[in-house]
C-alpha cells in the first residue's frame, strides 16, 4: 500500500520532498482526528504530511504551506479551529472552519486536497452527514 | 405643443420613449425599460408599463407618478401574442427493465471490470469459497472495516469481484486490500440496489472513461441477453457513455414496464388544407412542412400525445387571459429546434439521466386586436391619461430603426426579442412589408434549459447572456476564448474550480451544475443561438425581401434586446454576409443603441396626431 499519510520524522513518514499536502497542528491535537484529515486527502488522491507546532490556526495553515510542494496547508490550533492557507494568498487563510466533528474534520482534508487539485470544494453543510 | 409617450410591451421588457412634439417636430426627452409583468398583451402588463413610464418621467424631469404631464400614450399594437408557456421540448419517456447505477462519483475506487452478485455487506462473511460476489456497503460501516471484511473474505477463497458504497469511500477501500477491485461509492440511495442479482462494476483508470458498459453488445455478452432484451438495454448503455464508472444489474424481466408517451404529429393548415408531420422526423421535417403551409392559417396537435397536450394548454391559456373563446385561438407560426433532453431513467438508483433526443417548439399566436384594446383602456382609466394603440410592431421598428445614422430605404430590419423574431422591410417609396415569426430569445432559454438540464429560467437567461470562465486558481480565471485574468484580491472560495458566468463588473456566478465544462456549456449556448436567431433571420428575411430572395436586400439593420446579446448579432451578421448583405447593429437616435426601436417608431409615427 502507498504511504498516503504520515508525522514528520515518524516510523513510514512521507518522503520530504514528495508532493503532499501539509498540516501542522498543536501538539494536543489528538493522532485520530489527524488521520481522519489524511482520510479527506486520501479518498481525493492527495497524500498529507503531517507535523506539531504552536499557533493560531492560521499561523499554523500558513507554515504548512510554505513546506507543501503543491502550496496547500491545513493549520488547527489548541482550541479545534481550522484553516485552509494557500501559499499565493498572504493576508489570511483562504478557508476557515471548526475542526470539531469526524465530518468536519474529513471536510477540511477533503477540501485541502481538492484546492491542490484546482477542483470545485464542496460548502461545508453540502458534507454534513 | 404636446408630451407623447410610445411605450413598446414586449415578451420581456417594456420600453418608454417619451417626446415632446410641436407640430412635425419631435424632441426626445427620455426613455425608460422595466420588466414586462405577465404575458404580452394582457392586463397583466399595466404594472411593468407603470414602472417604464415612471422611468422615463423621472428621466425627464417629472415626478415619476405625475402621469397628467403626458398626453398621449400610443402603445404597440401586439397582435401576435407570444409566451414561454408556447415553448415546451417534447421527447419520449423510455423505462428500462435493468438496474443502473451510472451517476459519476468524483472518486471511485480501484479499477477494472467485475462480475458477481450482489450481496448485503453483512452477508459477507457467509458467502461461501468460489462464489462471485458484489458487496453492497452501507454508510454504517467504514473503511477500515469493509477493508478488513473484503480482504478476509477473499483470504477464505470468496472472489469479491466489486463493490457498491454508499459513503465517499471508495478509493480508502481500495488503498487498504491486497487485490485491486473495481468500487463505485456515493450511491446515495443505496437500499435501492437489488440484492441477489447478477451484476456487473467497472472502473476506468484515471482521465478515461468505461467502454464495456457503454457498449449494449458487451452488456448483451454479460448477462446473456437476446436479441430483443439487449435492445432494451440501449437507453441504459448510451446514459453511461462518457462515465468513468458504472454499474448495471440485471433485474428479472417484468420487474419494470416499458413505457412510451408518443411525442404525437402536428397537423399544419395552409391554403392548400391540412399536412402533417410527426414530431419525431425532427425539426427540419417540422419546418419544412411549416414552409409548405406558407402562411399557415392554424396548427393543431394530435390528442392524447405530448404535442397536442402542449398546443391545447397553449390555447387554453391564451383564452384565459384574453377572454377569446378557445376556438378563436390561432397558432399562425411554429418554429421547430433539434435538441436534446436529459431523462430520468427509471431504474436507475442514483439519479441517472438519459439524453434522450427531443424537438423544442416555440409557437406564435395570434389573437384578434380586441386585448389590446383592452389593454389601452385599463391603462387610460389607471393612469388618467388618453391611450391609443399605434401600428404594427415591426411597422414601428422599421421607423424607430431609421434613426440609426447612415441608415435609409430601401433596408431591411430585423427586430430579435424575447419571443418573436420581426423583420420589416422598406421600399424606396416608404411601403413596407413585414413578418413576425415564433422564436427568439426565449427559445434560447429553453434549449440552454432542457439540454443541460437546468429548471431555473432565470439561469438561463444567465447562461446564454454572460461569457463562460473557468477559476482555475485563487487568483485568476481562464475565460472561453483562452485568455486569461488575475484578480488582485483571492476570488471568494465558493467559485474556486468551477465554470462560472462573468457577469459586469467582474461578478462570479458559479455554475452549479455536476461535472460540467466550459466547452459544453459554451456548444449548447452557441447552437441554440444559431439554431434560434440565425434559422429565424433568414426564414422572416425570406418573407420580407422583394421576391422572397434575400439576395435582393442590401442592407439589414438589427434592433430589439437579443440584438445587444454579446455574440448573436455576430452570428447572424456572419450568416447574412454569406448572401452578399451589409448587415449591423442599429443605433437608435445615435443614442439608444438596438433597444427602443419600436417605442421611438411609436412617437414619431404619432406626429400630426398628437395636437
Amino acid at each position: 500500500m502507498n504511504a498516503w499519510f504520515g508525522r514528520v520524522g515518524s516510523v513510514g513518514a512521507l518522503p520530504e520532498n514528495k508532493p503532499a499536502v501539509w498540516m501542522m497542528t498543536d501538539p494536543s491535537f489528538p493522532s485520530d482526528d489527524a488521520a481522519v484529515i489524511a482520510s479527506g486527502c486520501e479518498e481525493e488522491g492527495v497524500p498529507l504530511a503531517w507535523d506539531i507546532k504552536s499557533g493560531t490556526s492560521a499561523e499554523l495553515a500558513r507554515a504548512a504551506c510554505m513546506r507543501s510542494h503543491l502550496r496547500v496547508g491545513i493549520g488547527i490550533d489548541g482550541s479545534g479551529n481550522g484553516s485552509i492557507a494557500l501559499v499565493a494568498v498572504t493576508e489570511a487563510p483562504y478557508i476557515e472552519g471548526g475542526a470539531n466533528s469526524p465530518a468536519r474534520l474529513r471536510w477540511l482534508g477533503q477540501t485541502a486536497a481538492r484546492i491542490s487539485k484546482g477542483e470545485p470544494v464542496a460548502l461545508y453543510k453540502e458534507t454534513m452527514r | 405643443m404636446a408630451i407623447v409617450a410610445g411605450i413598446d410591451i414586449g415578451n420581456a421588457t417594456t420600453e418608454t420613449a417619451l417626446a415632446r412634439i410641436e407640430g412635425r417636430d419631435v424632441t426626445f426627452l427620455a426613455t425608460g425599460i422595466s420588466a414586462t409583468t405577465g404575458i404580452k398583451g394582457t392586463l397583466q402588463n399595466v404594472r411593468g408599463l407603470r414602472l417604464s413610464l415612471g422611468m422615463a418621467l423621472e428621466r425627464a424631469g417629472f415626478k415619476g407618478d405625475d402621469y397628467r404631464a403626458i398626453d398621449l400614450i400610443r402603445l404597440n399594437r401586439a397582435a401576435p401574442v407570444i409566451g414561454d408557456v408556447a415553448m415546451e421540448t417534447v421527447t419520449e419517456t423510455i423505462v428500462t427493465e435493468s438496474t443502473m447505477i451510472g451517476h459519476n462519483p468524483s472518486t471511485p475506487g480501484g479499477i477494472g471490470v467485475g462480475v458477481g452478485v450482489t450481496i448485503p455487506f453483512s452477508g459477507l462473511a457467509r458467502a461461501s469459497e468460489g462464489d462471485s460476489v458484489v458487496p453492497v456497503i452501507d454508510a454504517k460501516h467504514d473503511y477500515e472495516t469493509a477493508a478488513a471484511e473484503i480482504s478476509a473474505a477473499m483470504a477464505r477463497g470468496v472472489n469479491v469481484t466489486a463493490a457498491i458504497c454508499q459513503s465517499d469511500d471508495g478509493v480508502l477501500i481500495a488503498n487498504r486490500m491486497s487485490r485491486v477491485i473495481p468500487i463505485v461509492d456515493e450511491v446515495s440511495a443505496i437500499e435501492r440496489v437489488p440484492l441477489g442479482m447478477r451484476c456487473c462494476v467497472e472502473v476506468a483508470p484515471p482521465g478515461r472513461v468505461i467502454s464495456l458498459l457503454s457498449n449494449p453488445y458487451d452488456i448483451a455478452s454479460l448477462f446473456e441477453l437476446s436479441p430483443e432484451e439487449t435492445k432494451q438495454i440501449v437507453p441504459v448503455a448510451r446514459a453511461l457513455v462518457g462515465n468513468r464508472s458504472a454499474v448495471v444489474i440485471r433485474t428479472p424481466m417484468g420487474e419494470v414496464r416499458e413505457r412510451r408517451i408518443p411525442a404525437g404529429e402536428l397537423y399544419i393548415i395552409g391554403p392548400q388544407g391540412k399536412r402533417t408531420v410527426n414530431v419525431e422526423d425532427g425539426a427540419e421535417a417540422i419546418q419544412k412542412t411549416v414552409i409548405d403551409c406558407y402562411p399557415v392559417e392554424n396548427i393543431f396537435g394530435q390528442p392524447g400525445t405530448n404535442v397536442g397536450g402542449m398546443m391545447e394548454r397553449v390555447r387554453r391559456t391564451m383564452s384565459d387571459l384574453t377572454d377569446i373563446p378557445i376556438g378563436d385561438i390561432y397558432i399562425q407560426d411554429l418554429l421547430a429546434v433539434d435538441t436534446l433532453v436529459p431523462q430520468k431513467v427509471v431504474g436507475g438508483v442514483a439519479g441517472e439521466f438519459s439524453l434522450e433526443s427531443g424537438v423544442a417548439l416555440a409557437v406564435m399566436v395570434k389573437t384578434e386586436e380586441l386585448p389590446m384594446q383592452r389593454l389601452a383602456k385599463a391603462v387610460a382609466e389607471e393612469l388618467g391619461v388618453k391611450v391609443e394603440v399605434g401600428g404594427i410592431e415591426a411597422d414601428m421598428a422599421i421607423r424607430g430603426a431609421l434613426t440609426t445614422p447612415g441608415t435609409k430605404p430601401p433596408i431591411a430590419i430585423l427586430d430579435l426579442g424575447a419571443g418573436s423574431s420581426d423583420a420589416s422591410f422598406m421600399k424606396t417609396d416608404g411601403t413596407v412589408t413585414l413578418t413576425h415569426l415564433a422564436g427568439a430569445g426565449n427559445m434560447v432559454n429553453t434549449i440552454i434549459g432542457s439540454e443541460l438540464g437546468i429548471d431555473s429560467m432565470e439561469l438561463a437567461e444567465a447562461i446564454k447572456r454572460y461569457p463562460l470562465c473557468k477559476v482555475e486558481s485563487a487568483f485568476h480565471i481562464r475565460q472561453e476564448d483562452g485568455t486569461v485574468r488575475f484578480f488582485d484580491k483571492p476570488l471568494d472560495p465558493a467559485v474556486f474550480g468551477r465554470v462560472a458566468l462573468l457577469h459586469e463588473n467582474d461578478m462570479l456566478q458559479p455554475l452549479m451544475i455536476p461535472n460540467i465544462s466550459v466547452e459544453r456549456v459554451r456548444m449548447t449556448r452557441r447552437k441554440a443561438k444559431q439554431e434560434v436567431f440565425v434559422k429565424n433571420a433568414l426564414r422572416a428575411l425570406e418573407q420580407v425581401a422583394p421576391g422572397n430572395n434575400v439576395r435582393l436586400v442590401d442592407y439589414v439593420v438589427l434592433v430589439g434586446g437579443s440584438a445587444k446579446d454579446f455574440e448573436i448579432p455576430t452570428m447572424v451578421t456572419d450568416m447574412l454576409s454569406r448572401y452578399g448583405i451589409v448587415a449591423g447593429r442599429g443605433n437608435i437616435r445615435s443614442t439608444e443603441g438596438p433597444r427602443n426601436a419600436v417605442a421611438t417608431g411609436l412617437v414619431l409615427s404619432s406626429t400630426g396626431v398628437a395636437q
